[in-house]
């Protein structure tokens, strides 16, 4: 089978290329609407579209640069969360913990299930890559939005190596697992060993839920060749944006998503009063303090009460939410990083 | 097994099976408000079905908000333009000019080719997520369309491709049917490039004609024309003309051919080397029924400042007029009975016909 022909001149054709490289996206800011729209910029400098054929994929709406950029825009609006929009007896067994040691030397323990994206993820680089299989592209670079512009150098070895192996992966999570941020497939291998994998069910199959796992569990009779860590003075993420809670650009009331710049953040009931436990658990977070802003509102957006505190790493502090509570946001170090519902169940842990 | 929407525990809703697959080119407000519309009415009417927008050029929030998928594929190639063969060649435009004794021609552009990449790109989301029963329409079509979805759907039971005939029982309409999994990786999905749409065509690059010859292989069934009444040409089911070309009012767009009837070729001057005569004429155009009352055309030059600007009034059917830009003019607004139409670009050698003398 051919290609699309992009420009055809007296006999000669010149049609898509063979490479593809897949950006996948999730602005859902406007600071990673830019990062978007320069990592994209970056890569167009450097391959030019009868060279690499670019793709971005998203599951939200992008700007019209963006789009501009591309040569293929895919949305799939469908962005299921897993123990958010999929629950199921193996998703439940993910949860996040913080302890808290009380003054009278009692500890508790407040949990919530962890919120997991990593089923959406797989669902758009399946998008992208659906799209190369059925339209003849063999040669397949996947990186998210946020990845090092050194991904882009890295690419040429990847073709190299893709001649004998099915893909090229990078360790992740000591050596165990691969990481999913940026890799290279041939689309005939995709197609064969992960495209298959469309439902919730099937994700889970293995009894894992995190595409790292998955994937080296999906590609264990694939043909791999792993390389260390991407960048072993740094870490095994490459990405320098993680899944955590953001005010969307709209400004919109959203689901609580537990990490919340570094804290992990979890209301919780007691006596018929909703509390927000918030600990600073980020280990490799360098400031050693962070000052946090709660504010309350009712259910028409009139303001109840604000308190604020400075929260020590490794440490946390409780805000008792006030009676008639709706709306909370939530302020790190002067900026709003969350905006939700505290009436929604979906929000609230428990305590032991 | 598609992709999963929700799960509570034993409790899943997947993707539909079906999909709506729609081919946009919403290039102005009220091709944007047409489509809106149409979705609208699809989204009330099969709530649970998966609506896949398919575009050439990007597409604003409103619209992200109304799909489930949305592609946006670059490639727009069009026929007379980004591909030039001789064998598409001899299918121009022509303006006839007896008085100075020659005809200016201009190949004309077809987006045949690109609008079939549309629904391929659809089907490819489509078969992609395991569906099994696609509708896809353009985003013009009468609303009637609305209504025959659940007929076509029942058809899909028995049948691999429902379609309608198009002004004769040789040609078959592009601009809405009904296909299932099995039928498109039958027909559309097995042909990509330029050259297999091209023979699928027999040699003719209509849409129409390809679609008469694809389905050969499949179950199908055809309907005849799309409307049963006694109106003019009941074979055409959308309402707005194609313009094959990426026209974009906000930038410098390529020239088609024709602007809702008014014809402008470009062509080199035989007597002056380096510059150029613009020639426009008033072909027929369905909707206005070859009436132009006025044409403006504003020349720029490389910053856009304004060099000179020239009317014509009452450009009677076939008729002509003929301009000499001066050399320093880079750009041309092109403006039909007061109302901006386009900005092209004069040095674009794609945008030029040529002159037959004699």
């Amino acid at each position: 089978m051919g290609k699309q022909t992009l420009q055809y001149f007296s006999g000669k054709s010149i049609e898509m290329p063979d490479r593809a490289i897949i950006v996948g996206c999730h602005c859902d800011t406007d600071e990673k609407m830019l990062m978007t729209e320069n990592f994209l910029s970056k890569v167009r400098e450097r391959f030019n579209n009868y060279d690499v054929f670019l793709i971005v994929a998203s599951h939200l709406s992008v700007s019209e640069k963006i789009q501009d950029v591309a040569d293929l825009f895919i949305l799939n609006k469908n962005n299921p969360i897993i123990n958010l929009d999929l629950i199921s007896d193996r998703s439940k067994t993910s949860q996040m913990m913080n302890e808290l040691w009380r003054a009278n030397g009692v500890m508790e323990r407040v949990s919530c299930l962890r919120k997991n994206h990593s089923y959406a993820h797989h669902l758009l680089i399946r998008d992208a890559f659906n799209f190369c299989i059925m339209n003849d592209i063999n040669h397949v670079h996947f990186m998210n939005y946020d990845s090092p512009i050194k991904c882009l150098s890295e690419i040429e070895w990847h073709v190299e190596k893709l001649m004998k192996y099915d893909g090229v992966f990078y360790q992740y999570h000591h050596q165990q697992y691969y990481s999913t941020e940026f890799f290279s497939m041939n689309s005939k291998s995709f197609d064969k060993f992960l495209s298959h994998i469309t439902t919730y069910e099937q994700w889970e199959s293995f009894d894992h839920i995190d595409t790292e796992v998955n994937y080296k569990e999906f590609l264990k009779t694939a043909k791999i060749y792993c390389d260390d860590i991407f960048d072993p003075d740094v870490s095994d993420v490459i990405g320098s944006v993680s899944f955590q809670s953001e005010v969307n650009r709209k400004g919109e009331v959203d689901v609580l998503k537990n990490i919340v710049s570094n804290f992990t953040i979890i209301p919780y009931e007691r006596d018929g009063r909703i509390v927000i436990n918030n600990s600073y658990t980020g280990f490799d977070d360098p400031k050693n303090e962070k000052h946090v802003l709660w504010e309350s509102y009712d259910e028409n957006m009139e303001q109840i009460n604000h308190l604020d505190a400075i929260v020590q790493k490794n440490n946390w502090c409780d805000y008792i939410c006030p009676e008639k509570c709706k709306y909370i946001k939530i302020y790190i170090d002067t900026e709003l990083k969350s905006f939700f519902d505290i009436t929604d169940k979906r929000n609230i842990g428990k305590i032991e | 097994m598609r992709q999963t929407l929700e799960l509570n525990y034993g409790e899943e809703k997947q993707l539909s099976s079906d999909a709506i697959i729609i081919g946009a080119h919403c290039n102005s407000q009220e091709r944007v408000d047409r489509c809106i519309e149409l979705i609208t009415r699809l989204r009330e009417k099969y709530p649970e079905y998966a609506i896949i927008l398919c575009s050439h050029i990007s597409i604003d929030q409103k619209l992200f908000d109304l799909v489930d998928y949305f592609v946006y594929n670059k490639n727009n190639a069009t026929i007379n333009y980004h591909i030039i063969d001789k064998r598409l060649d001899w299918r121009v435009f022509a303006i006839y000019q007896p008085g100075i004794n020659q005809e200016v021609r201009r190949a004309v552009q077809n987006n045949g080719y690109a609008h079939y990449m549309q629904v391929y790109d659809g089907l490819t989301i489509a078969n992609g997520q395991k569906m099994k029963k696609m509708h896809y329409m353009s985003y013009d079509v009468s609303f009637d369309v609305v209504n025959r979805i659940s007929m076509h759907r029942d058809f899909l039971d028995h049948y691999e491709v429902v379609n309608y005939t198009f002004r004769e029982d040789r040609f078959i309409s592009s601009e809405f049917f009904s296909i299932t999994d099995i039928g498109s990786e039958k027909s559309i999905l097995k042909n990509l490039t330029f050259d297999d749409y091209y023979n699928l065509g027999n040699g003719e690059i209509g849409t129409e004609d390809v679609y008469a010859n694809i389905f050969n292989d499949c179950n199908v069934k055809t309907l005849g024309f799309f409307h049963n009444d006694d109106r003019k040409d009941p074979w055409v089911i959308g309402d707005f003309t194609a313009m094959p070309l990426l026209t974009d009012q906000s930038k410098v767009s390529m020239l088609p051919t024709s602007i809702d009837g008014l014809i402008i070729i470009p062509y080199d001057d035989p007597n002056e080397f380096g510059k150029t005569i613009l020639c426009v004429a008033n072909g027929y155009y369905y909707e206005n029924d070859g009436k132009i009352d006025k044409v403006t055309l504003t020349f720029l030059d490389d910053d856009m400042n304004v060099i000179d600007e020239k009317h014509t009034t009452n450009l009677g059917l076939h008729y002509w007029a003929q301009y000499y830009p001066d050399i320093n003019v880079k750009y041309v607004k092109v403006f039909v009975d007061d109302v901006f139409r386009l900005t092209f670009d004069l040095r674009n050698r794609k945008n030029y016909g040529w002159i037959l003398n004699g």
